[in-house]
């Protein structure tokens, strides 16, 4: 059996394939996450949150509702988005302009709050979502097996990235919005109802994150803590990247993907602080990050 | 006497606790050229921002043509008509050139005042040239028309331009005076802010004279020839 320094071929790819999985959660979470601490200078910590969410409303589609996996990649997102919508309208905008302690604050408890509720309802034991049939089974690509649905996730994934990469760097609105982030004040002076703008954007955020929980629901036991490990990952991925750079954060969250994933074959000890050792010696040498501007 | 435009009666305004608009009275009508002169920090521009809304807080009455904006929010003002382009021009550096010049919507497309993208290109042909430059990579001048030709095309009848010609070479001072009497052909209303008094003094209807966060005097075009002395005292030059 080949080996790469000691280690059967077999298990690193396997570790690589993991690897670019969570990268491809890690990317999803910091575009939200930067999109959303650029327009609306709120450092969002109920983003996992969000993910969470996004995993169990799928599990309550299935489970009283019957309405399958295909359903909650659809419905999910846009039910998320609304919850979002009426916590920005609701809750956050209220403290724009304030310090961003508050809105980490804010967040946080929104956090303990929404965990709480879904504790409540589903308790903590860990509820599995299958597969869902079309996706099962195995991809031979004679030198490894992929399953099939980890491919899929990598591919939804990117898609979804890329897809709010070419808005936001290729279209009229997507314009505005990188206007909004650098002068909301002068694009709204030109007419443009920014705080329309700021609801659409944190909606959309929060629809990536829990499109993100709906793709990860069938690869893990759901609790409700499955936000928490996450976000401070994903904190760690946008800080590396840099703050307001689309692109940054898709190549930054798959790279610190794959970065976990050869350390729990090289040294697995590391493997969960590996990404905060990465972002130390990142700010070291470039305190705005990898991608990020002045 | 033409329509009134623009009147603000008794503003004032802030910035945090400091009171810098002690009761601002002034009028623009249509089709009119309006400067305010005045030292630095007398409050020029803070009149024009208590205009958009860009105050954090503001007393006092604004109206546009006849309506009352004061309590309206700053993107209903780009509706009644209004084009801001501010002192530090506001090019966004994430946008390019294009992008910059398509930023602000169309707000009044039946306006009949809206400058299209050939007459805007004829008008600053480096803007066409430098489409697909960053906003920011842009030399000083062609910022500065940048930022003037994008409030053109969005159907905006009343201009408002901070201290355009600041900081630029001489041909390009040329090129904006040419701009502005352009545009006051067209039936452009223009209140501008200006420093320089060699640029405003042939193009402006009316100077308003800004002292201490108020309006002190007024003085006609007519009258400029025999008013230069207080001009010039206000001035301090």
């Amino acid at each position: 059996m080949t080996e790469i320094f000691g280690v059967p071929a077999q298990v690193l790819y396997g570790q690589l394939l993991l690897g670019l999985v969570n990268g491809s959660f890690y990317a999803l979470l910091s575009l939200g996450l930067s999109v959303i601490f650029g327009l609306l200078n709120i450092v969002n910590f109920a983003h996992g949150t969000m993910y969470m969410l996004g995993a169990f409303l799928a599990y309550a589609l299935l489970n009283p509702l019957g309405l399958n996996y295909w359903w909650a990649l659809a419905l999910v997102p846009v039910l998320a988005a609304c919850i979002g919508i009426v916590i920005e309208r609701t809750v956050l905008k209220r403290i724009y302009g304030l310090d961003n302690i508050y809105g980490l604050l804010v967040t946080f408890a929104l956090t303990m709050i929404i965990e709480g509720v879904v504790r409540v309802y589903f308790g903590v034991s860990g509820l599995r979502y299958p597969v869902p049939q079309a996706l099962t089974g195995m991809l031979d690509l004679g030198f490894m097996r992929l399953p099939v649905y980890r491919v899929w996730v990598i591919v939804a994934a990117l898609g979804l990235c890329l897809l709010t990469w070419a808005i936001i760097e290729r279209t009229r609105l997507g314009a505005t919005l990188r206007a909004g982030t650098e002068n909301p004040r002068l694009v709204q002076a030109f007419g443009v109802n920014v705080p329309v703008l700021v609801t659409l954007v944190f909606g959309w955020g929060v629809g990536l994150a829990a499109f993100a929980g709906v793709l990860a629901a069938p690869l893990m036991q759901l609790t409700p803590q499955i936000g928490h490990s996450i976000i401070i990952t994903v904190f760690g991925v946008v800080v590396i990247g840099g703050m307001g750079s689309i692109l940054g954060s898709i190549l930054t969250g798959l790279a610190l993907g794959l970065i976990e994933g050869v350390a729990k074959v090289y040294y697995p000890e590391a493997s969960s602080t590996v990404i905060f050792v990465v972002m130390i010696l990142v700010l070291l040498v470039r305190p705005h990050g990898l991608f990020g501007k002045q | 006497m033409s329509e009134t435009v623009l009147l603000l009666k008794n503003v004032h305004g802030w910035y945090g606790q400091s009171h810098v608009l002690h009761g601002v009275d002034l009028d623009v009508s249509r089709g009119e050229v309006v400067s305010l002169i005045g030292r630095n920090g007398a409050g020029r521009t803070t009149i024009l921002r208590a205009i958009m809304g860009l105050l954090e807080r503001r007393e006092g009455r604004i109206e546009v043509k006849g309506r009352d904006v004061s309590s309206a929010p700053p993107h209903r003002l780009a509706r009644a008509g209004l084009g801001y382009c501010p002192e530090e021009r506001g090019i966004f550096s994430t946008l390019s050139c294009e992008e910059n010049l398509l930023l602000p919507p169309v707000t009044r497309a039946g306006s009949g005042m809206i400058v299209s993208l050939p007459e805007i290109h004829q008008m600053f042909p480096n803007l066409a040239e430098r489409a697909h430059s960053p906003g920011t990579r842009l030399s000083g001048g062609e910022q500065q028309m940048l930022a003037i030709a994008r409030i053109l095309r969005t159907g905006a009848d009343i201009l408002l331009l901070d201290e355009i010609s600041e900081g630029l070479a001489p041909v390009i001072v040329q090129t904006l005076a040419r701009v502005i009497r352009e545009l006051k052909s067209r039936g452009f209303t223009i209140l501008m802010v200006e420093q320089n008094f060699r640029f405003a003094a042939p193009l402006a209807d009316r100077f308003f004279i800004i002292e201490h966060g108020r309006v002190v005097d007024v003085v006609h075009q007519s009258d400029l020839g025999r008013r230069m002395g207080a001009i010039r005292r206000f001035l301090g030059v």
